[in-house]
């Protein structure tokens, strides 16, 4: 770990420096990830990928990295012992996106996995519960001012386990927390949102 | 942290530190609340863990496209890096404010100028200036008492469409779109005066004066 520290430090420094053998280490070493990421990026957002966008990308955010005296790449600081192949891959995830949301083709990634309320069950409790004499379209409203009600870190769950559709297991990924740990935070979300749709429908 | 006291977006560092599980227990804290409220940020973090996670599964990138990065990133860089330099030295010597004053029968006085001067007689100078592709030609007559004309002219092939403005101060004095290519203001009293060149509201460039009568001694 630290080691792969060092050399990325000891990468970064041989760059700025003009090196342009080390300019060409960032990208053989590197050329993979930024593919696949490039690729990721686009499949998550189900738009069509050509492998001329794949390249075009793919060779953009090098030339990114590298132009204006390195600029971008200087930014890098290894905080918190962050790898520089992590840090590439969020400055690729970044490239990407701005480039979809340039040419138009971009939307919020849930908005097209959004559950639908009506398989929120467990909301509905066992008779006759909050929502069932709701709407869909209000009760889905209501769902969703009940999660901005929540505590940031029990909101970012739901976000991403009701709006991004995500197992447990992936939300519990995402936040790097354990898979036991993802189970209590949603326990306590659904519950918070359940007294929250209760005292709303008083 | 610095990032959430403005409630900006955290830079790549911050979400990569949060993926790796690198970051202390408040930065997580304070970086959950500011995901929690930040689509942008939230869906950066998630397909970006989504490409780690696939990473094992996903193609390997094409050797071709590598090499061509390389060759291209080289050569694109070296040349950009020349060009870029280039250009700095000609930006700031097309931003250097071109000051001097002369006088009455022509004496200069203080030049710090990228341009040629010719003077004609004892009462015109004429001044030729080259910026962004403009090739300006800058007369100036005394016709008078602590009075001049100043003509400016352009380049055959650029004087449509440019406007000269005559400046003192911030004040302007006077605009004129250029026709036949050329502007006359005139019976201009001595003074510091810039001619400002533009075209569609944009700045082309400018060149600062002063006109003043000599005092001999």
């Amino acid at each position: 770990m630290r080691p792969a520290f060092g050399e990325d430090r000891q990468l970064i420094s041989k760059c700025l420096s003009g090196d342009r053998g080390a300019w060409e280490t960032v990208v053989r070493r590197f050329s993979n990830l930024v593919y696949q990421t490039v690729r990721t990026t686009f499949l998550a957002k189900q738009i069509p990928l050509s492998r001329q966008d794949l390249e075009d990308l793919h060779n953009t955010v090098f030339l990114g990295l590298f132009e204006q005296g390195c600029a971008k790449l200087k930014l890098y600081q290894g905080r918190n012992g962050c790898t520089l192949a992590s840090w590439i891959r969020i400055v690729t995830v970044r490239i990407v996106l701005n480039h979809l949301r340039k040419k138009g083709v971009d939307g919020p990634l849930w908005e097209k996995k959004k559950a639908p309320v009506e398989e929120l069950s467990w909301l509905r409790g066992d008779d006759q519960g909050p929502l069932a004499l709701m709407e869909s379209a209000e009760q889905e409203k209501l769902v969703h001012e009940g999660m901005e009600s929540l505590a940031p870190r029990d909101r970012l769950f739901m976000k991403l386990h009701v709006d991004q559709g995500l197992a447990v297991e992936e939300v519990a990924e995402a936040l790097q927390i354990s898979v036991q740990n993802a189970y209590v935070v949603k326990h306590r979300a659904v519950e918070r949102l359940k007294s929250y749709l209760v005292s709303r429908g008083k | 942290m610095e990032f959430m006291a403005k409630k900006a977006c955290p830079d790549e560092e911050i979400i990569a530190g949060y993926l790796e599980g690198r970051l202390p227990p408040e930065d997580k804290e304070e970086l959950d609340a500011h995901l929690s409220e930040c689509e942008l940020c939230l869906e950066e973090l998630v397909i970006a863990g989504k490409a780690l996670r696939d990473a094992a599964e996903s193609p390997m990138v094409p050797s071709s496209v590598t090499e061509a990065a390389v060759r291209l990133v080289t050569r694109r860089t070296a040349g950009v890096a020349e060009k870029s330099l280039k250009e700095s030295i000609v930006a700031y010597a097309e931003k250097i404010s071109d000051y001097f004053r002369y006088s009455f029968p022509l004496r200069w006085q203080q030049a710090t100028i990228r341009s040629s001067k010719i003077a004609t007689a004892p009462d015109l100078v004429i001044i030729r200036k080259v910026f962004k592709e403009i090739e300006a030609e800058i007369e100036i007559e005394k016709t008078g008492e602590d009075k001049a004309h100043i003509r400016v002219r352009v380049g055959e092939r650029e004087k449509n469409g440019i406007r000269v403005t005559l400046k003192k101060g911030e004040r302007e004095n006077s605009s004129q779109l250029l026709s036949e290519g050329y502007a006359l203001f005139e019976d201009i009293p001595f003074g510091r005066y810039a001619i400002v060149f533009s075209t569609n509201g944009s700045e082309l460039g400018s060149y600062t004066f002063e006109i003043r009568e000599s005092r001999h001694g």
